[in-house]
């Protein structure tokens, strides 16, 4: 057996550097090589002489013709966001396959794991399926499963997974490889939701509609990749890369509003649902945690954080104004 | 049944328990001292003083800033001056960083940390308001047996300690006074501690270090109730709630200070009220539209708070009902503020924007006939006509409650 690997980062070198040491790496294939990750990773593949195409969406010939010219028996695409073109799909139909982390048909698009771990998922599994013209839709060859730990940040999981590319490759191929019957995906159902690649409201809590675990798992999926969770201060963004639901009385306060500052609890926010430890925090002058920043930015007990995108009406009672609550107490 | 009156003479009593020990916070000494060291270049405090000295400094300021209030010449660089000498010791004490800055939100309402809660003493006004009254109080009680307790007063006691010097000094302290400070806070604590003493008070002070609202005494055990927990709009702190808890502790003549809070509900336009360019003094905003009052809080009142408890253990008391003008000009945007008044003993009080403590409170979550540009969780949606019954909120951060009253 021989395998394309088409990638666009150094997440697939694991799996690069197994198949090329058991001489079943075939080529790879690059797309979007521009970031330093996929410089590098071309460098790498340089160096070990190992064949590389480079991938050009109005160009899919170059790329059949290359999998003939190299023999290989499949593509395998993963860490790829490259649509390959209904022609392509086509001609190479059956030896087009790609590496999906999810049980598909859910989470189906380009960030499976953001959506799982911002949902608190405990599971998932690696999905090789055949790649068809409607994306993440093609019938799955191979799966198995893998566990999402409580504390793991979205890159914490890729690296994870990176590293156990190889041997899921591995057993694919040694129970049957591409002799396998691959099934079609179950019938979509509507609490199949998709994986789109999140953005500016994705990635932001809402204080009104978010629990304590919603925010706690909000800031694991948008760490480090998106910088954290963001939410607002003063009309400053903010960005939570970690928090920890914990056991405190909220007094029904709202949510969003500042319970405590100190040793040894911490910066402690009311959620609708509880309250959450708020452990470490991005700003532009740098990654504090929570009760150092409130300590250095003089945040007082009973002020209260916003949503991201800021939603609350202008502040004209000055609430968060601490001049101004210093003069009004 | 609990002891009534503690005995004088004591140490700090930490209720339920100790948590004030260096040894809980393991910083590096050299960060302790460096933060320390932070807090006293940011109060400019004055430059290195012997621990020896303080006692004096803080009695001659004490005497001093006490005198030019009775005399009726008070003025803001009095109280700076009282400022940097307290807040002087207060770093001297060397309490750790950690503890001093620790601000929390209990079941009462708003602990403000000690490092905050100093600038109570840059209030001229409200101080030297209390201080008259305090200096004209105390002496009444010559011949008689007084317990005055003052509970949540934070690290300096600013409303007290300050006329208990002055007034043993012109021997005007009545012989049979007992006085009891309760701050929750250990930080607090600490420092009152240390102030008693530096002042030679600790014969007739005691300090405990136990939420306010978990004292126990003897029915009618307090003769004076000195209280000023609250920000404005009577908000956040636990002002209303250590009266209620006072209430049945308070002897049949006792007296409450302040003696009456007045919150009113006032319609207005935000510009007439805020305006862009500071008022010139006395200049007061004439459009505003006084829909009544919301809450009265004295001594008579306080027994017959109408309180509810709710299903999830919350409790509120009903306060007043007020209703919105039927001819209420609508093409412009109206808010709700809830304004204060203080009356601390007969005719000495806080008008509005004399403290902090009575700046006008805006409430933006009532809309008086308009929509909300952005619409949030919570907002009150009325319209001329309509009536509000307020309600106020004893838990987290304690306030008024705005509600609409169905037309009967």
């Amino acid at each position: 057996m021989k395998l394309i690997i088409a990638t666009q980062t150094s997440l697939a070198l694991p799996l690069i550097q197994d198949l090329y040491a058991r001489q079943q790496l075939a080529a790879v294939w690059l797309y979007d090589v521009t970031g330093e990750d996929s410089r590098q990773l071309a460098a790498q593949c340089a160096m070990l002489g190992i064949p590389v195409q480079y991938m050009h969406p109005d160009n899919p010939q170059a790329l059949i013709e290359h999998q003939r010219d190299v023999q290989a028996d499949a593509i395998v695409s993963c860490y790829l966001s490259f649509l390959f073109p209904p022609a392509m799909v086509q001609a190479l139909q059956g030896k087009l396959l790609n590496i999906h982390a999810s049980d598909l048909p859910q989470w189906r698009g380009a960030d499976p794991l953001f959506w799982q771990i911002s949902t608190g998922a405990e599971s998932s599994c690696l999905t090789l399926h055949q790649i068809a013209e409607q994306a993440d839709s093609g019938d799955i060859l191979f799966q198995q499963e893998f566990a999402i730990h409580p504390y793991d940040t979205h890159q914490g999981l890729n690296l994870y997974l990176s590293q156990q590319m190889p041997l899921f490759i591995a057993q694919w191929w040694s129970s049957g490889g591409m002799d396998l019957k691959p099934q079609p995906q179950r019938v979509v159902q509507n609490t199949d939701k998709p994986a789109t690649r999140p953005d500016i409201n994705s990635a932001g809590i809402n204080w009104q509609q978010s629990g304590c675990l919603d925010i706690f798992n909000l800031a694991r999926a948008c760490n480090p990749n998106l910088g954290g969770a963001a939410f607002s201060f003063n009309q400053e963004v903010l960005y939570l890369l970690e928090a920890t639901p914990v056991r405190h009385p909220s007094y029904g306060l709202e949510a969003g509003t500042i319970v405590h500052i100190g040793e040894p609890e911490g910066l402690l926010v009311a959620c609708h649902d509880g309250v959450l430890r708020l452990d470490v925090i991005y700003l532009s002058a740098g990654i504090f945690s929570g009760l150092r920043f409130a300590e250095r930015y003089q945040l007082q007990a009973g002020q209260s954080f916003d949503s991201y995108p800021i939603t609350k009406r202008e502040k004209q009672d000055g609430r968060n104004n601490s001049q101004y609550n210093e003069l009004c107490r | 049944m609990d002891t009534a009156v503690p005995n004088p003479n004591t140490q700090i009593t930490f209720m339920p328990e100790d948590n004030s020990s260096e040894q809980q916070y393991s910083y590096h000494p050299s960060l302790l001292a460096s933060l320390n060291q932070q807090l006293r270049t940011s109060l400019k405090t004055p430059a290195k003083i012997s621990a020896g000295e303080w006692p004096e400094r803080i009695t001659n300021v004490f005497s001093e800033s006490v005198c030019q209030v009775i005399n009726d010449s008070p003025a803001l660089p009095v109280f700076q001056q009282c400022f940097q000498e307290l807040t002087g010791f207060y770093c001297s004490l060397d309490i750790p960083a950690p503890l001093r800055q620790r601000q929390f939100i209990n079941k009462n309402g708003l602990v403000m940390s000690p490092d905050y809660a100093i600038r109570t003493v840059l209030d001229s006004v409200r101080v030297s308001t209390f201080w008259q009254a305090l200096s004209n109080i105390l002496p009444q009680y010559a011949e008689r047996e007084c317990h005055l307790v003052y509970p949540a007063c934070g690290p300096f006691a600013p409303l007290l300690l300050p006329v208990l010097h002055f007034l043993r000094e012109q021997q005007q302290l009545p012989e049979k006074l007992e006085v009891t400070l309760i701050d929750i806070h250990p930080a607090a604590a600490q420092s009152l501690q240390a102030l008693v003493e530096a002042t030679q008070l600790d014969s007739v002070v005691q300090v405990l270090c136990q939420d306010a609202c978990d004292y126990r005494a003897e029915h009618g055990s307090v003769d004076i109730l000195l209280v000023e927990a609250m920000q404005h709009g009577l908000s956040r702190e636990g002002h209303l709630n250590i009266c209620q808890h006072f209430a049945p502790l308070l002897a049949e003549d006792a007296l409450l200070l302040p003696e009456k809070v007045s919150v009113r509900a006032v319609l207005t336009q935000a510009e007439d009220e805020f305006p862009a360019e500071p008022r010139a003094e006395g200049e007061k905003n004439t459009r505003r539209i006084d829909i009544g009052p919301v809450l009265e809080l004295s001594r008579d009142t306080l027994r017959q708070l109408d309180l509810l408890r709710l299903d999830d253990g919350s409790e509120l008391i009903r306060c007043l009902q007020v209703k919105i003008p039927e001819d209420l000009d609508t093409s412009v945007e109206h808010i709700l503020l809830l304004t204060t008044e203080i009356q601390v003993h007969q005719d000495l009080s806080l008008p509005e924007y004399a403290s902090g403590i009575t700046h006008p409170l805006p409430d933006l979550s009532v809309c008086i006939g308009f929509e909300p540009r952005n619409p949030q969780p919570g907002d009150l949606l009325i319209k001329p006509g309509d009536s509000i019954l307020f309600y106020y909120r004893k838990q987290g951060l304690p306030g008024f409650l705005p509600v609409y009253v169905e037309p009967v």
